[in-house]
């Protein structure tokens, strides 16, 4: 199984290599690898998400629909619109949003998945900020200090809000807020509208 | 372009898949036709993959997982990783995600009149909180005015619409916040077709009121 020392092994291109491989060839070898690194890490996310209560048999079955959809939609990967750990996350996340869907119609084929990717049409401008955008936060979020990524990791991985996350951390709302508000500073995420 | 867009609360919360599966829905019908909170929710969901990426993770799973996974790949054509069989809107000009949800033609969809020239439809979801409907306004009619007991979200999907503080056209992304009243009028030259998201129905206030008892929520 995967440790932190392993972790840092694993370079960008070497899962988009075995997405590759899965949708060219339908590659079993490199989708077991995938799924052995990324299959915990969709559970823990699971497991922290907001439907915190969920148990870890239902966790379990939102692995295998989010790891089915990798293996599905492998073709439609592109590695210069997101990292492989993002594309992952959104097919993991959606997973979870479908999950509180009660009893959504099972449509066959490509229309059960209504959270369809945009992402393809981009200009290659758009493409291209896209891209500078995604190395600032991927720079900028190892460099954030704890207090900062703590709060980031309650927003994303918790799915709490503000006002929850200062309840958890007994800390004013303000704070929270400012926390929030500096990251997304530094990670060139403010939107001013 | 669209001028009217969801604030950070929005998209921050769409990205870390924290709103509710209808209010998921809205944000990201606004995203197909904006490719700039598109471009801003992107990034948004790379600070959720690197840090799904870089947990520590504690938790196993079972056994057989990948066994389990594979056979149910083999047991069901539909899950080769070749290409499935291509989507085909019903309603081009709407958004893929509400297209797919209705699944039908939209004059295929069941109607039911409001007043005259203001007709809803409920759009299913299977959200058990938040309600998501359809509204079609024919050309140049105003909506009566009302308030709404908890945030409503109207998107335009076609045509416009205006109210006391704006033009709202294709795209747009309007939020009205509980207890605000308004009272909105379609365009003259074109009926207008919105999406709604409301946690609880909107409440008439003029004689209209007798209406009400038929908004009560009913999530689909």
């Amino acid at each position: 199984m995967n440790n932190a020392s392993q972790e840092q092994h694993f370079s960008h291109d070497y899962w988009v290599d075995k997405l590759a491989a899965i949708a060219t060839n339908e590659d079993r070898q490199a989708f077991a690898e995938l799924f052995d690194y990324f299959a915990p890490k969709i559970k823990a996310y699971m497991l922290t998400g907001k439907a915190g209560y969920i148990s870890p048999e239902a966790a379990d079955e939102l692995v295998q629909e989010s790891m089915i959809k990798v293996w599905r939609k492998a073709a439609s990967y592109h590695p210069m619109k997101a990292r492989v750990s993002t594309w992952i996350f959104t097919i993991a996340r959606n997973c979870r949003i479908d999950s509180l869907r009660r009893s959504r119609p099972e449509i066959s084929l490509d229309t059960d998945d209504i959270w369809v990717d945009m992402t393809s049409d981009e200009t290659p401008l758009v493409s291209l900020q896209q891209q500078r955008s995604q190395r600032i936060v991927q720079e900028q979020l190892e460099q954030l200090p704890d207090e900062q990524r703590q709060v980031l990791y309650k927003v994303y991985m918790e799915g709490k809000s503000h006002s929850e996350i200062a309840d958890d951390m007994d800390l004013p709302l303000g704070t929270v807020k400012s926390r929030v508000r500096l990251a997304m500073k530094k990670l060139a995420l403010t939107v001013d509208r | 372009m669209t001028a009217y867009h969801p604030d950070t609360r929005y998209l921050n919360d769409y990205a870390a898949g924290s709103l509710s599966p209808a209010l998921s829905i809205i944000v990201k019908a606004h995203l197909e036709h904006c490719p700039e909170c598109r471009q801003h929710v992107q990034s948004l969901e790379q600070i959720g993959g690197t840090l799904m990426n870089q947990q520590k993770v504690a938790v196993t799973l079972p056994e057989n997982a990948l066994d389990k996974l594979m056979a149910k790949i083999d047991s069901e054509p539909k899950h080769s990783a070749t290409p499935p069989i291509k989507y085909r809107p019903n309603n081009d000009d709407l958004p893929v995600v509400l297209d797919k949800l209705i699944s039908r033609p939209l004059n295929k969809i069941g109607w039911k009149k409001l007043a005259r020239g203001l007709n809803f439809s409920r759009v299913p979801t299977g959200d058990q909180e938040v309600e998501l409907m359809m509204y079609h306004i024919k050309a140049g009619r105003k909506i009566p005015m009302h308030t709404h007991k908890a945030d409503e979200i109207t998107l335009v999907l076609r045509g416009s619409f205006s109210d006391a503080d704006g033009v709202y056209k294709k795209g747009d992304f309007v939020v009205r916040s509980a207890g605000e009243q308004h009272s909105p009028i379609a365009t003259q030259d074109e009926d207008c077709l919105c999406l709604a998201a409301q946690a609880q129905p909107i409440a008439f206030t003029g004689m209209l009121r007798l209406l009400n008892p038929m908004l009560s929520i009913k999530p689909s």
